[in-house]
């Protein structure tokens, strides 16, 4: 039972990452960015790919990190500007993204091929008992990283003018645009930042799962999930939901049925979301009210 | 294949294909509710036939018939609960449906696990065979499918009920109070697509012998989205433009191997960049091309 | 039948500790226009919102020609006869002015799906009688050069018009406007307030939310006065004009020093 927490707490927290992203990026551009969990897949791949190459451990990790960064402004300056500017009708910016997420998979697909790698762990592997179960120490260090980073992210997003910004985009994009706040650059940095966390994400992860080119979508999906079901565009929400989420899946899969452990995630969420529409954490919405 | 052979195969994918998208196009178009659950439905409809005809040796025709009806009550009744929701929280809902069908699917003993189920019997209605060896009556009865669904979304789109589905997309408030029961709407609209999906998946799975899980996974659902956007969301015939571009354009640019994929939804990125309301109304964004020059145009943003 | 046609009993609703109305009992009658005034947040746009089946009251009743209609979705009570317009007004992409009435008769549309994808017969002979009469609604209101015209094409002004129409269309007993008149200039409100005067002498009876206090003198014969989600006070013109506790409400008590409403009331801004 208690591994069964850790090891989801981990791929949770991994998912929480994926999931902030999601909220942060829609609040702050209005777009539904459906390839947030290519990031991901662009960390711990490029992460991967690098250290091959016999470069040190921390230069690849920052590579990974980077290359995912990368992906996020691609995205947003040469996808997503272009139709925003253009009025684009609909829902073209989120179909956008999500072909990308395809884009972003066929390359890693041609660049490393369908087997999934591992990434040798990056500190001291100890193991540690927890009621006559042993437990690999990584899983703690997943959740530490990623509490520091999602706390990281909240003193940026309280304490500097950058993260007021994205805050006040959040809240209205007209008026803060009218303060001489620029949407483009906000998002780009939005955009940025995220990418470069689910990159992180990918390369805490990467060294505690296989990580293949389509490992994106998985993490996209649960951290779309987690986003919405905590309350979308709500912080907070998404790292809980994603974190209840590792969980739910985990005990779904020991105690229920492995093979259906996901049709039974996904199930249950459909079930809460259909009771409580505006997620676990918003506020009950209002019935018809935009 | 000898070419003639293998366009004509193209050709009946196509038009399977157009099938299921012009259903998703009543939808996501027309009503504008993002359905993301197109593949749950091509599963209901594919697995459905693969199981009465293979599995309970049903007559072809009929099993088609009952895969048909059962994927409208499960739509009828999806739709009820679902189409509560809206934007965002509907987009997740049914991307959950499909991902939680195909999941669903790779794991029970009934759908044939990951295998899936082979040997899918060909439909016969009196003399005419459907099957892999006789493609031109396939091609035939799909094209012929295909254009009375296209005359039939006309006519239905230009109608009053037409009217209301695109109230419904514009102004969901509005349509309420004149007095457009807006539930009833949206879910015959998803009927639609559910029905006309699962036709689709049926016939898929008739045309191919073969259903498994990986047909209907999440890449699945972004081809789909794909074919709507790139042929225009909302348009007539772009359902079937964006079907017919995004089978042959793969066959048109073999050759490249493993790059094939990448080109092809590079291209289709591309497309959505450089024509975001289709195909089909490209002439309509060719007059903003001039804003994809990046400038301090930044104040057009609403 | 000498029971007002609208009544709603003791409403009340909470957003989140917040009471957005308390205890709102108010009436709207046949042939009468009642206005609703009262400083932003009052409680009035959330006040339509319950009585058009948006929004649910916590406690209280709505009667409709003698009915509680408690719990009908907005849809349902257009049948029985309430119709209502919304602050933003946003004509439908892609539909002539002409289409856009024929939206509104849509719950007096009796072909069948079949007849009507199909244009049967009596699906055509149905259209062309509802072609005939929205043309007919469209020249009441000033548009019946318009028709062909595409909806967004019409100005702001002509766009209230529009949604009139469509109200008339939909063959109401009572209309909920939600301010009609905002942005609007001197003459459009003119013409506005020509065609409130003209749904109220077809029986109409209409629940005005306003802020152009000119637009209202020209309309209400009722006003009532809201504030913190009460009613604060009710009754003719005149008597709310030269009223007391609605010039501290609705005016603040800086204004009762300086002459009162009236000043501030008689022009039009």
């Amino acid at each position: 039972m208690v591994p069964l927490l850790i090891f989801g707490f981990g791929i949770g927290c991994v998912y929480a990452l994926v999931g902030a992203g999601f909220s942060l990026v829609f609040k702050t551009t209005g777009i539904v960015n459906f390839a947030q969990g290519s990031f991901v897949t662009l960390g711990a791949l490029g992460a991967y790919a690098v250290l091959a190459e016999g470069v040190p451990y921390a230069i690849a990790v920052l590579a990974g990190v980077g290359l995912a960064v990368a992906g996020g402004l691609i995205l947003w300056y040469v996808v997503l500007t272009p139709l925003i500017m253009r009025d684009a009708p609909g829902y073209a910016p989120n179909i956008a993204t999500l072909v990308y997420l395809a884009v972003v998979t066929d390359l890693m697909l041609l660049w490393q091929g369908a087997n999934p790698n591992l990434l040798p762990v990056w500190a001291p592997q100890t193991q540690f008992h927890v009621l006559g179960a042993n437990v690999s120490i990584m899983y703690l260090y997943v959740v530490l990283a990623a509490a520091v980073l999602l706390g990281g992210l909240g003193i940026v997003l309280r304490a500097t003018r950058l993260g007021i910004g994205m805050r006040a985009c959040a809240v209205d994009r007209e008026t803060s645009q009218l303060l001489g706040l620029s949407p483009r650059l906000l998002g780009g940095m939005a955009m940025g930042l995220m990418a470069g966390i689910g990159g992180v994400g990918g390369v805490l992860i990467g060294s505690l799962q296989y990580a293949a080119y389509d490992s994106g979508v998985t993490f996209g999906l649960y951290g779309f999930v987690a986003a919405v079901a905590g309350g979308f565009g709500s912080l907070p929400g998404a790292v809980i939901a994603g974190v209840l989420l590792g969980i739910l899946q985990e005990l779904l899969a020991r105690y229920v049925s492995s093979d259906f452990s996901d049709a039974f995630a996904l199930i249950l969420l459909l079930c809460i979301l259909v009771v409580r529409p505006g997620g676990l954490m918003g506020a009950r919405i209002r019935f018809m009210s935009r | 294949m000898t070419g003639s052979t293998f366009w004509l195969y193209t050709g009946c994918i196509t038009a399977t294909y157009a099938i299921a998208i012009i259903g998703l196009n009543v939808i996501a178009g027309l009503a504008g509710q993002v359905n993301l659950a197109t593949t749950a439905f091509l599963a209901f409809g594919g697995y459905g036939y693969a199981i009465y005809t293979v599995t309970l040796h049903i007559e072809p025709w009929l099993g088609l018939v009952l895969a048909m009806v059962g994927a409208v009550i499960i739509s009828a009744v999806l739709g009820l609960i679902l189409l509560r929701l809206r934007g965002y929280y509907l987009a997740m809902a049914t991307f959950t449906l499909a991902i939680a069908v195909a999941s669903s699917a790779n794991a029970a003993s009934i759908t044939g696990g990951a295998v899936g189920i082979p040997d899918i019997p060909p439909l016969t209605v009196g003399p005419i065979d459907f099957g892999l060896g006789s493609q031109l009556s396939f091609y035939g009865l799909a094209w012929g499918i295909v254009i009375v669904l296209v005359l039939l979304v006309w006519l239905a789109n230009a109608s009053p009920i037409g009217r209301a589905w695109r109230l419904i997309g514009s102004r969901e408030e509005l349509a309420m109070s004149l007095g457009v029961s807006t539930l009833k709407y949206k879910v015959a609209a998803f009927v639609v697509a559910g029905g006309l999906g699962a036709l689709s998946g049926a016939m898929y799975a008739e045309l191919t012998t073969y259903v498994s899980s990986d047909l209907y996974s999440s890449s699945v659902i972004v081809v789909f989205m794909a074919m709507l956007f790139v042929g225009g969301l909302g348009t007539m015939w772009g359902p079937v433009i964006g079907a017919l571009i995004v089978t042959v354009l793969p066959s048109l640019i073999g050759g490249l191997q493993g790059a094939t994929l990448l080109v092809v939804d590079s291209l289709f990125l591309a497309v959505i960049v450089l024509f975001p309301s289709g195909l089909g109304m490209a002439w309509r964004d060719a007059r903003t091309f001039r804003y994809l020059v990046p400038r301090r145009l930044w104040s057009r943003e609403k | 039948m000498n029971a007002p046609y609208l009544e709603t009993r003791s409403l009340s609703k909470a957003f989140g500790g917040v009471n957005a109305l308390a205890d709102v009992s108010l009436t709207v009658d046949r042939g009468e226009v009642h206005a609703l005034i009262g400083p932003n947040g009052a409680g009035k746009s959330t006040l339509i919102s319950v009585i058009s089946g948006f929004e649910r009251p916590d406690s209280g009743d709505i009667l409709l020609g003698g009915k509680s209609v408690i719990g009908r979705r907005p849809y349902d009570l257009v049948r029985l006869g309430l119709a209502r317009t919304f602050q933003s007004s946003r004509p439908v992409v892609g539909l002539s002015v002409l289409e856009s009435v024929l939206l509104g008769m849509h719950i007096h549309r009796h072909a069948s799906v079949l007849d009507t994808i199909l244009r049967l017969p009596a699906y055509r002979r149905e259209r062309s009688r509802q072609e005939q009469r929205a043309l007919d609604i469209l020249r009441t209101v000033g548009l019946g050069s318009r028709s062909r015209d595409r909806a967004r094409d019409l100005s702001g002004a002509q766009g209230r018009s529009l949604e009139i129409a469509q109200i008339v269309a939909t063959e109401a007993v009572i209309v909920l406007l939600d301010e009609p008149v905002a942005g609007m200039g001197a003459t459009e409100i003119g013409l506005l307030a020509d065609l409130v005067l003209h749904l109220r002498s077809e029986g109409c009876g209409i629940l005005l939310v306003e802020h152009e206090m000119g637009f209202i003198f020209s309309v209400a014969d009722r006003i009532s006065v809201m504030d913190f989600g009460r009613v604060v006070d009710s009754g003719r013109p005149q008597a709310i004009r030269e009223s007391k506790v609605v010039q501290s409400a609705y005016l603040g008590s800086s204004y009762e020093q300086q002459g009162g409403v009236a000043d501030v009331v008689g022009g039009s801004e």
